[in-house]
């Protein structure tokens, strides 16, 4: 079977319906589908979870979040999705797996450098066929093509106060979605430093029935502000630079 | 199918397959995106700051901008990468015409038996105007996603620095080039729009216009940003520093944190000293208290218990872009 390369337009041999095909003229990749070449892309990304959580972290953080994230689960890929683009305009993008995370379905075209497929990638097979996503997005005969585009993605999991979210992180400009993310809650206070500022006025008070002269109590009180003040101050180091 | 243009360098025919992205011009050898019926030329703007300097444009940064210095300190650099970004630059004119009616306000001055003047504001008849418009149209926007940048256009950048032809293979050498996903028509509405908005005076009630952009010179620019980032732990910091002025576009990083232990404290032992001279005279040391907070800081609960509890202080993060 002959496929026309949809970059060059070089006739190129095809045994099978499948993808991976690579134009020996221009070196594009594009899969075949009825007999068609459909041009295939991805961004450029270097995989490292530490990129997707900081990115949800921050994103977390600018709506009000104090409280810590548990990480749960982080699952990279690239995940294929059928564009449509029409005069250069990137229209609609149809994602072409199915996965548990609403948040795919709001995912946009990222900021970033659109190249062919490299061969050592691993691109997952699309479960949503072309026809299928022409079927949901009918182009009303306006001119375009589609193409199919591996995002790198990373499908998070995570939990704050013991409920779990869910989130996408976009790898190539790591913008985050999210469907439904947990809220900032009333101010918190931290039981150690409530146990600091008790602990220090019970000693007071102990010391206030303990010593009835005024002028010994003065230097009880500041002998015990001279000791725990140091003291608090260092833990209350530890526990920031934790 | 193949489509013939002629370049809109040196005017010379050429042709390329439908569907090409990127050409490059056989007789100048001037590098096109392809968009539709006709070519585009992509420029670019040549980035002046190298990796080191757009690294202590960012340090700089982090030392003046009042980041936490605790954790600014514990910042290590990671990698920096040169991204080119790429922006619609479209220089037009806008011409037609518009019809509208707009309120008219009337000023008139009145002197009163006592002589005294008083100026009184009075809506008059509706005004109705019949114009022709024709103003040069100098519009800039992002062809890419630009949230995680925080560069809006280029307008003013590309009319005062010097632009270069793009040479897209020698260019993928220096940096990440980024691909326009917004086509040439998005750019055109969206200039119109602006165009439109800019010609409608305030207070009209109705409008009519009909305006076209004619004579458009319509390029793509790339404009040169660093993405850097810094790492403290775990967690990674992205800064992106525009590479011609080393201005900050975008990044975020936790304020200052103050340790606020020595006030309660102090509070709490003149409070008990107090009640331990006298009952009376603990009382007024309370009392003495509340006026002051509540002048301070207003009087809550809440605000109570941030006070005495609440010893670690974090500031707001600090944020751009």
């Amino acid at each position: 079977m002959q496929v026309l390369c949809p970059q060059c337009g070089a006739p190129t041999e095809a045994l099978t319906e499948s993808r991976f095909h690579c134009c020996p003229y221009c070196s594009s990749s594009f899969l075949v589908r009825e007999g068609r070449g459909i041009p295939e892309y991805t961004f450029r990304h270097e995989w490292d979870d530490r990129h997707a959580w900081s990115s949800l972290a921050s994103y977390l953080e600018y709506r009000g979040l104090t409280e810590p994230v548990r990480q749960d689960s982080a699952e990279q890929i690239f995940f294929p999705f059928w564009l449509f683009s029409s005069n250069g305009d990137s229209r609609r993008l149809v994602p072409a797996l199915s996965r548990p995370f609403p948040e795919i379905s709001i995912v946009t075209i990222p900021a970033g450098d659109m190249v062919f497929l490299e061969e050592k990638g691993e691109y997952p097979e699309p479960s949503v066929t072309l026809t299928e996503a022409m079927q949901q997005f009918p182009a009303d005969g306006e001119p375009g093509k589609w193409s199919l585009v591996n995002i790198p993605l990373y499908l998070l999991e995570y939990s704050v106060r013991g409920h779990s979210f869910t989130a996408v992180v976009s790898g190539a400009d790591g913008k985050v979605f999210t469907v439904g993310s947990p809220t900032s809650s009333e101010t918190r206070l931290s039981v150690s430093h409530l146990g600091m500022m008790v602990s220090f006025a019970l000693l007071l008070i102990v010391e206030g029935v303990l010593i009835r002269n005024h002028l010994t109590r003065a230097v009880a009180y500041g002998l015990s502000l001279a000791v725990l003040y140091p003291l608090y101050l260092s833990l209350l180091k530890r526990e920031l630079n934790r | 199918m193949s489509a013939a243009i002629s370049c809109p360098q040196c005017g010379s025919p050429f042709n390329f397959r439908e569907g090409t992205r990127n050409a490059v011009c056989p007789s100048c050898g001037t590098a096109l995106s392809v968009h539709g019926e006709a070519g585009v030329q992509r420029f670019f703007i040549e980035e002046r700051l190298d990796l080191p300097r757009a690294r202590s444009a960012a340090r700089k940064f982090l030392a003046t901008a009042g980041v936490d210095p605790h954790m600014a300190e514990t910042l290590k650099f990671e990698r920096g990468e040169l991204c080119f970004l790429p922006f619609w630059s479209l220089r037009a004119l806008a011409l037609g015409w518009q019809w509208l009616e707009r309120e008219k306000i009337v000023r008139e001055e009145i002197v009163d038996e006592n002589g005294t003047k008083r100026v009184v504001e009075r809506r008059g008849t509706n005004e109705q105007l019949f114009e022709t418009l024709a103003s040069p149209l100098d519009w800039s926007s992002p062809a890419f996603d630009s949230t995680a940048f925080g560069l809006r256009g280029v307008a003013v950048a590309g009319a005062v620095l010097p632009l270069k032809v793009m040479d897209l293979a020698a260019l993928k050498r220096r940096g990440t080039v980024f691909d326009p996903v917004k086509g040439a028509d998005q750019v055109r509405r969206e200039a119109l729009a602006a165009a439109r908005d800019r010609c409608r005076p305030a207070g009209v009630i109705r409008i009519s216009s009909t305006i076209q952009v004619c004579a458009e010179k319509l390029s793509l620019i790339s404009y040169p940003v660093w993405r850097l980032v810094f790492t403290s732990g775990e967690r990674l910091y992205p800064l992106v520093v525009d590479a011609v002025n080393g201005r900050i576009l975008k990044g975020r990083f936790p304020g200052r944190t103050t340790l606020r232990l020595f006030a309660p404290m102090a509070v709490v032992l003149q409070l008990v000293y107090a009640f331990s001279l006298h009952r009376a005279v603990g009382a007024l040391a309370v009392a003495v208290f509340l006026v002051w907070f509540y002048t301070a800081r207003g009087l809550s609960p809440a605000e109570l218990a941030v006070f005495f509890f609440r010893l670690i202080e974090r500031g707001e993060d600090i944020e751009h872009g």
